[in-house]
C-alpha cells in the first residue's frame, strides 16, 4: 500500500485547538486572551484522523474521538471570533478524551473559523466520513429525519409542516415525539446539541431529497424568531442600456415593481440577498432586502410567473406568499393571482381555521407551536 | 573540487571501524536490546549528525516517552539536539485516545507522508522509538500482525527512508517476535548489550546483520561520553 493513496483534504483555518467545552460561548476567556488563543494553519482531514498542525508537529485527533460537531454558538460568542478573527463562518468540534491523569473521559472543543466556502467543504467531508453510525441504534425513519431538517431550518409552524406531511397529523405528530424521545429537539422544537450534530452528519441529504426549491417557500411561509418586529428594508434598481433607476421599496409595493408578464430570467444571489430578473426587452431589475423570506415570496411568485404556471394550480402557496410581503388586501390579491375573489377569501378562511393566519390575515409568527402534538 | 559524501557509519566516532561499507539507503534497521542500553541515544545521535552534516531531514517517533523528556535524556547524555531530527511526539495522542485508536500504522503514515510534504526529497530518515509500543497499540483481532508489519515495513521502503526501529528486549516475546517475523523483514539488525568487561559493566554493539554491507561480526564496546556514543574497541569476552 502506498502512503500517497490517503484521502487527504486540506482546509486553511483559524482555529482554537482546545478550548474547555463551550456551553454557553467564550465568556470564561478574558476578551484580550481569545485572541492569543486562534492559531492559523492548514488542517489536514484523513479518513481517519484530523491533522492540526502544532510548531513542528502536528496534534492528532481520531475521528472515532468526535462527540458532536456543527453545533451552534451563541450570537455573543459569534461576535466574539468576529471580533477577533475577522471571520463570521464557524464550526465547532466536541470530542471526548481522557483526562490527565486517565481516571475518566472529558469533552474539549476545538473551534475553527475562517473562509464560508472553506468551513462549509470541511463540513460536508466530516459529515461524509463521520456518517449517521453513531445513531444506528435510534431507529428514525425517514419522516423523523425530515421533520427534524425542517426544525433545523427554522421550520416550525404545525400548519406548514402538516402541509408537508401531507395533511397526516398523526405522522407529524409520531415523528416529532421520536425526535423529542431520542432527545434530538426539544419540546419547544428546538434541536438540542445531539440534534444539530445528528443534522451535521446528515450533510445536506435531506435536502436533496425535499428538493431545495421547496425549502425556500416553506421558510418564506415560516419566517421565524430571526424577523418578528423588524421592519425590512428593500431597494429596488432597475436598469436597461444607459438608462438606471433606484429607490427604496415597502415590502408590500414590492410586487408592483417587477413585470411579471415580460419576466425572461430570476435568480437569487449573493447569499440569498439579492433577486435579479431580467425582462425579455433586456431590462434588469434588481431588489434587495434585509429579509430573507421576502425575497423567497417574490422568487417564488416571479418564477411561476417565468414558467407560466397559472397561481390558480397553487392558491395556498401563492397566497402566502403575498401575505409574507405584507399584502392582504383581498382585492389585490385576487387581482395579481387571477384568482377570484370569492377563491382568495375561501382560501384564506381555510388558512385561518388552519392556523396559518390569523383573522387579520397576519401570518402567524410564533415558533415552536408543535408542542400541541403532545 | 571533488565532493566527499558523509556517510551514516562515519556519523559517529568509531562506528566506520565496525563497518567497512555504509548501511546502503532504504534499509529498514532494527536496533535491539535490553533496558538500559541506550537504544534511543545511539539510534538519535546517529541520525542527528547525519542529518546536520548531509543537509537531509528526518523525523523520531517516540510511542511511549514524552518530546521533552526525550530531549531531557538526551541532553544529559551529550547528545546534540539537531532541528532537522524532528521528533513526532505521539505519546500524548496515546494518554488523550489510546481507546480510539484505530490504524496506528496508517497514522504513522500520514505522519511520514505530511513531513515529506514539508521537506520534499530532503526527508529520508525515520525513527521508530519504539515497536514494542506498536504493538500494544495494534488491533490485532483485525489483522495478523506479521501482515500489519509487513504492509508498515513495504510503505516504509516505497517511500525510500532509510529506518532505525528500536526493539526493547524485555525477556518477554511480543506478538512479533513469537512469529518471528521481525529478523526476515528488516534489512539489517544491530544488538545493543551490557556486559563485565574487565572486573566492570560496559555496553557494547554487535552487528547481526546488514545486508550489503561488509561490517564486523565482532561485539564493539561504546561510551556515552560528554559529546554522545563514542564506539572504542572490539570486545574480547571470555
Amino acid at each position: 500500500m502506498s502512503m500517497m493513496n490517503k484521502e487527504i483534504h486540506r482546509y486553511d483555518l483559524t482555529y482554537i485547538p482546545d478550548a474547555p467545552y463551550i456551553v454557553a460561548g467564550l465568556y470564561f476567556f478574558k476578551k484580550s486572551d481569545i485572541q492569543d488563543l486562534w492559531r492559523k494553519g492548514t488542517i489536514v482531514l484523513t479518513d481517519t484522523e484530523l491533522w492540526l498542525p502544532e510548531e513542528d508537529q502536528w496534534n492528532i485527533l481520531p475521528l472515532t474521538a468526535i462527540e458532536m460537531f456543527g453545533r451552534t454558538l451563541p450570537t455573543s460568542s459569534l461576535r466574539d471570533v468576529h471580533d477577533t478573527t475577522g471571520y463570521t463562518s464557524v464550526l465547532v468540534v466536541d470530542y471526548k478524551k481522557q483526562s490527565s491523569f486517565g481516571t475518566h473521559e472529558v469533552i474539549s472543543t476545538i473551534l475553527f473559523a475562517g473562509e464560508n466556502v472553506t468551513i462549509m467543504e470541511m463540513r460536508v467531508q466530516l459529515a461524509r466520513l463521520l456518517g449517521l453510525s453513531r445513531y444506528a441504534e435510534l431507529n428514525l425513519t425517514e419522516d423523523d429525519r425530515k421533520l427534524l431538517y425542517l426544525l433545523s431550518e427554522g421550520i416550525k409552524k404545525k400548519a406548514i409542516l402538516v402541509m408537508v406531511f401531507g395533511g397526516d397529523k398523526e405522522k407529524l405528530r409520531k415523528s416529532f415525539n421520536n425526535l423529542k424521545k431520542a432527545e434530538l429537539c426539544t419540546k419547544s422544537a428546538d434541536l438540542t446539541s445531539k440534534g444539530r450534530d445528528f443534522i451535521a452528519r446528515l450533510g445536506r441529504m435531506i435536502e436533496g431529497e425535499l428538493g431545495e426549491d421547496a425549502i425556500a417557500p416553506l421558510k418564506g411561509l415560516d419566517p421565524g424568531d430571526g424577523n418578528e418586529g423588524r421592519e425590512a428594508v428593500n431597494t429596488v434598481s432597475w436598469s436597461s442600456g444607459k438608462s438606471y433607476m433606484v429607490g427604496r421599496v415597502e415590502a408590500e409595493l414590492l410586487w408592483q415593481h417587477i413585470p411579471f408578464p415580460v419576466v425572461a430570467d430570476v435568480k437569487l444571489s449573493d447569499m440569498g440577498t439579492q433577486l435579479r430578473i431580467t425582462t425579455t426587452y433586456g431590462a434588469t431589475i434588481r431588489i434587495k432586502s434585509t429579509s430573507p423570506p421576502v425575497l423567497m415570496s417574490l422568487f417564488d411568485l416571479t418564477q411561476a410567473a417565468r414558467e407560466k404556471i397559472p397561481y390558480a394550480s397553487e392558491p395556498t402557496k401563492h397566497i402566502t406568499n403575498l401575505l409574507a410581503l405584507g399584502v392582504r388586501d383581498t382585492t389585490i390579491i385576487s387581482d395579481i393571482l387571477k384568482i377570484t375573489e370569492s377563491n382568495v377569501k375561501k382560501e384564506l378562511d381555510q388558512m385561518v381555521s388552519e392556523g396559518v393566519v390569523n383573522r387579520k390575515y397576519e401570518l402567524m409568527a410564533d415558533a415552536g407551536d408543535l408542542d400541541e402534538t403532545d | 573540487m571533488r565532493v566527499i559524501l558523509m556517510r551514516l557509519i562515519d556519523s559517529l566516532e568509531g562506528l566506520n571501524r565496525v563497518f567497512e561499507t555504509d548501511i546502503i539507503e532504504s534499509s529498514i534497521v532494527i536496533v535491539e536490546g535490553v533496558e538500559g542500553t541506550a537504544k534511543s541515544g545511539f539510534v538519535y545521535n546517529l541520525l542527528s549528525n547525519y542529518l546536520e552534516s548531509a543537509d537531509k531531514y528526518g523525523v523520531y517517533i517516540t510511542l511511549e516517552q514524552r518530546k521533552e523528556s526525550h530531549l531531557a535524556n538526551m541532553h544529559s547524555m551529550g547528545i546534540p539536539i539537531s532541528k532537522r531530527l524532528v521528533i513526532s511526539d505521539f505519546s500524548e495522542y496515546r494518554q488523550k485516545f489510546e481507546h480510539k485508536t484505530q490504524d496506528i500504522i496508517g497514522m504513522i503514515e500520514t505522519n511520514i507522508m505530511l513531513f515529506k510534504e514539508r521537506a520534499g526529497d530532503k526527508f529520508g530518515y525515520f525513527a521508530l522509538d519504539s515497536l514494542g509500543a506498536l504493538y500494544s497499540l495494534l488491533d490485532l483481532q483485525e489483522t495478523p500482525v506479521r501482515k500489519q508489519m509487513y504492509r508498515f515495513f513495504d510503505a516504509l521502503r516505497q517511500e525510500q527512508l532509510t529506518s532505525f526501529i528500536i526493539l526493547e528486549e524485555t525477556g518477554i516475546a511480543t506478538p512479533g517476535q513469537v512469529l518471528g517475523s521481525e529478523p526476515y523483514i528488516a534489512d539489517g539488525i544491530i544488538e545493543l548489550g551490557m556486559r563485565r568487561h574487565g572486573g566492570r559493566f560496559t555496553r557494547d554493539l554487535r552487528v547481526r546483520k546488514m545486508r550489503a554491507a561488509k561490517h564486523s561480526m565482532e561485539p564493539w564496546i561504546f561510551e556515552i561520553t560528554p559529546s554522545g556514543v563514542v564506539i572504542r574497541e572490539e570486545a574480547t569476552y571470555d
